[in-house]
């Protein structure tokens, strides 16, 4: 381990001033797509996939310790984190050999995806999801909506789950389709954000035809084609664990060096989030010490999400606090934006409201409603 | 202090051998006829407790006759023992006191009586908090004798010996004193906890024996632990509150189904569950602080309390509100736990004074 996080510093100690003396503004979508083909040249995105499709080989443990170690430099996150974390790990394990070629794609952008989840009457309760794909000979016809797709509006593929047998179970009739994003019949809008930021988007499906050959796995197993690359993903709230009780250590340091004179129950707010973030922390390190020791997670994950986002939410409250009247006047514009963007760390995937129901029905085992 | 060698597969079976013991030992029947006997000890407890398992030696080392164990382990003890509300001294004779003891480094009394407490035949106890408006003194007169008033002593009124914290002329000491002895008056005080009674006990020119030199350092070392030590209690009755909960949800039935099943009490019993999940890393990381570090354990411990503190009534009081009028009866156990559990909440400092602590280690205030 010692040695690959040597080799990623020198990486990064290389890379990161090439890439930020080419771009100057660092911001653009191109800069951000080089910096992501750079990363995926190193290996360093793609670590945990398999050598055969260009990958390291590593598991989780050495994976969270190479997005630290990212984190520690100041690199910009990579714009297509959603197919190399999600999609291409589904390709790999149910994809055909047509399909698989995508991987490589995804890793140097040539192909750019998104996950067609979501839907307006679909959200926290993602299986009741209504598009629906109909097989019309040797095509699938899509009509429906979906919505809060992530970078929607720069996909070239999507991963769509959609209904393709609506009398079945809720979980048991939805398939995982690939459909291109410049298919005829197919809308892509953004959605503006309360924080004025639009990294989603609304997709509209107006008798769109893709080939069945697009079927990811078996026809309406998309449920449990797509979730079990999504487990893969729960160890990441033990990352975020130890992020936010490193940024309530910063805060907390940025307060002591102001001159900025704090009230008595200020002072205890923060002193409040230092005592429930380092105790965050410490679940956040044992999760990861039981992966290492070969241990599957389990309901620490879910806990661990709901104690995050609503500490989370909570720090970027007393922050607008701090800022005082800057906050409402856009002086201290960070406060602005992180107050309104904190509003989601209790919605995104899966609001604390059905982090409870899940905690209270499969852990706790209490009845469900 | 010796730090904690086991491994956690270990300590899970050390676990599961003190839940039978106190399954056995000390069902609820058991603590509600020792409360009424006011003993204020269940002796066959302590005797298995203390004898036959070892764990009023836990924390003393083997050349004294004891386990030479850390407080990873005893946390484990203090969480099964408190999670069957055990009328018990363990908090006293078995963590404080030889902790007490071990801190001010004297060797002679370390020989005399380290021995007596991990084999059970003596208890002994704490005395830390002055009476309201007392500042307890010790006066060197051709030998030591301790003056003024401490509150809330644990089981004061079973202890063999008391370890009293005395201002001296050039600091503070730690001293030992015979419960017996002249002018020491000890007044059972009206409880709030029913299974561990506390007392008042007053000095008029008591003879003692000093204990090592000037205590002031190891007086903050043992405030850490008794911190670390009341949040492992708190953990245990905490998750045995948890249990309690979510059994009855699953079962009190009323407009047609488990109560359960309405979202604002499967709600607060995730609630629960979530802060029972996170006072477990917090005393499992505490606990395993290496003695030799000073500061981390004094933070470390501020944050763990400051944590039960604040999270382990807020369990004790939605578990009654759970249970709704049943678990307003004495005959209900929630009561019990929650008296134990505020109890806790207060020793060695409530969750608001160990933010303050925390927020002058913090640079916050000055």
């Amino acid at each position: 381990m010692d040695a690959l996080l040597a080799d990623l510093r020198e990486f990064l100690a290389n890379a990161l001033p090439a890439w930020r003396a080419k771009w100057p503004d660092q911001d653009t979508w191109e800069a951000k797509l080089d910096w992501q083909r750079t990363m995926a040249e190193g290996r360093w995105t793609t670590a945990t996939w398999p050598e055969e499709f260009g990958g390291r080989g590593l598991g989780t443990m050495e994976m969270l310790a190479i997005e630290d170690v990212v984190a520690q430099y100041g690199a910009p996150q990579i714009p297509g984190m959603i197919g190399v974390k999600n999609v291409a790990p589904t390709l790999m394990r149910f994809g055909n050999d047509e399909q698989r070629k995508s991987v490589a794609k995804i890793a140097n952008t040539d192909e750019f995806w998104c996950q067609g989840f979501s839907e307006p009457g679909a959200g926290s309760d993602l299986a009741s999801l209504r598009t629906r794909a109909v097989i019309d000979g040797d095509e699938f016809v899509i009509n429906g909506q979906k919505v809060w797709t992530s970078n929607g509006m720069y996909a070239t593929h999507m991963q769509l789950l959609a209904r393709t047998d609506p009398d079945a179970p809720k979980h048991k009739g939805i398939s995982a389709i690939i459909v291109p994003i410049d298919t005829p019949g197919l809308e892509v809008r953004p959605i503006k954000q309360i924080n004025g930021g639009a990294e989603f988007a609304e997709v509209f499906f107006t008798d769109v035809r893709v080939p069945v050959a697009n079927l990811i796995g078996p026809l309406n197993e998309g449920w449990n084609v797509t979730m079990t690359t999504l487990g893969h993903e729960r160890a990441g709230v033990a990352v975020f664990a130890g992020r936010l009780e490193q940024r309530i250590r910063n805060l907390v340091e940025d307060v002591t060096k102001s001159d900025t004179q704090i009230s008595p129950i200020i002072a205890d707010e923060l002193a409040e989030f230092y005592v429930e973030s380092r105790v965050l922390g410490m679940m956040g390190r044992q999760m990861l010490a039981k992966i290492a020791g070969g241990v599957a997670p389990g309901s620490e994950s879910s806990v661990i999400k709901m104690v995050w986002s609503e500490l989370s939410q909570r720090v970027d409250t007393t922050v607008m606090e701090l800022a005082g009247i800057d906050g409402i006047t856009g002086d201290a514009n960070d406060a602005k934006v992180g107050y309104l963007t904190a509003r989601s760390a209790t919605i995104a995937a899966g609001t604390s409201d059905i982090v409870k129901n899940i905690i209270g029905d499969r852990v706790l085992g209490l009845p469900r409603d | 202090m010796n730090s904690s060698t086991t491994s956690a597969s270990e300590r899970a079976d050390f676990r599961a051998s003190l839940r039978d013991f106190f399954t056995d030992t000390s069902p609820e029947t058991r603590v509600r006829e020792v409360i009424a006997s006011d003993s204020g000890i269940d002796e066959a407890a302590w005797r298995g407790l203390a004898t036959d398992l070892g764990v009023a030696g836990l924390l003393i080392p083997e050349e004294f006759g004891g386990q030479g164990m850390g407080m990873g382990e005893m946390a484990v003890a203090l969480e099964e023992a408190s999670r069957a509300l055990a009328v018990v001294p363990l908090l006293a004779s078995g963590v404080l006191a030889p902790i007490a003891i071990q801190l001010a480094g004297d060797a002679a009394v370390n020989v005399e009586v380290l021995p007596a407490i991990a084999d059970g035949s003596e208890i002994i106890t704490v005395a830390l908090i002055d009476g309201a408006g007392v500042n307890t003194v010790a006066r060197d007169e051709n030998g030591w004798s301790v003056y003024g008033s401490k509150t809330a002593v644990l089981n004061a009124r079973i202890a063999n010996r008391i370890l009293v914290v005395a201002t001296t002329p050039s600091g503070t000491g730690l001293f030992l004193v015979d419960a017996k002895a002249s002018g020491l008056v000890i007044t059972p005080q009206q409880s709030l906890d029913l299974t561990r009674p506390t007392a008042l006990v007053t000095f008029e020119g008591v003879a003692a024996t000093r204990i090592g030199g000037e205590y002031s350092d190891a007086l903050k070392a043992l405030n850490a632990y008794g911190r670390i030590a009341v949040s492992a209690e708190l953990l245990g009755m905490s998750e045995k509150l948890m249990e309690v909960s979510v059994e009855y949800a699953k079962t009190r039935v009323q407009f047609g189904k488990p109560i359960g099943a309405f979202q604002a009490i499967k709600h607060r019993c995730s609630e629960m569950f979530a802060h029972v999940e996170s006072m477990r890393a917090a005393v499992e990381t505490s606990s395993l602080v290496d003695p030799a570090d000073g500061a981390s354990l004094h933070e470390q411990s501020l944050v763990v309390k400051a944590y039960c503190a604040r999270f382990a009534p807020w369990v004790a009081e939605a578990t009654i509100q759970v249970h709704g009028g049943i678990g307003f009866t004495w005959e209900h156990c929630a009561h019990l736990y929650l008296r134990r559990v505020k109890t806790d909440e207060i020793l060695f400092g409530d969750a608001l004074s160990c933010r303050n602590q925390l927020q002058q280690l913090l640079g916050l205030t000055a």
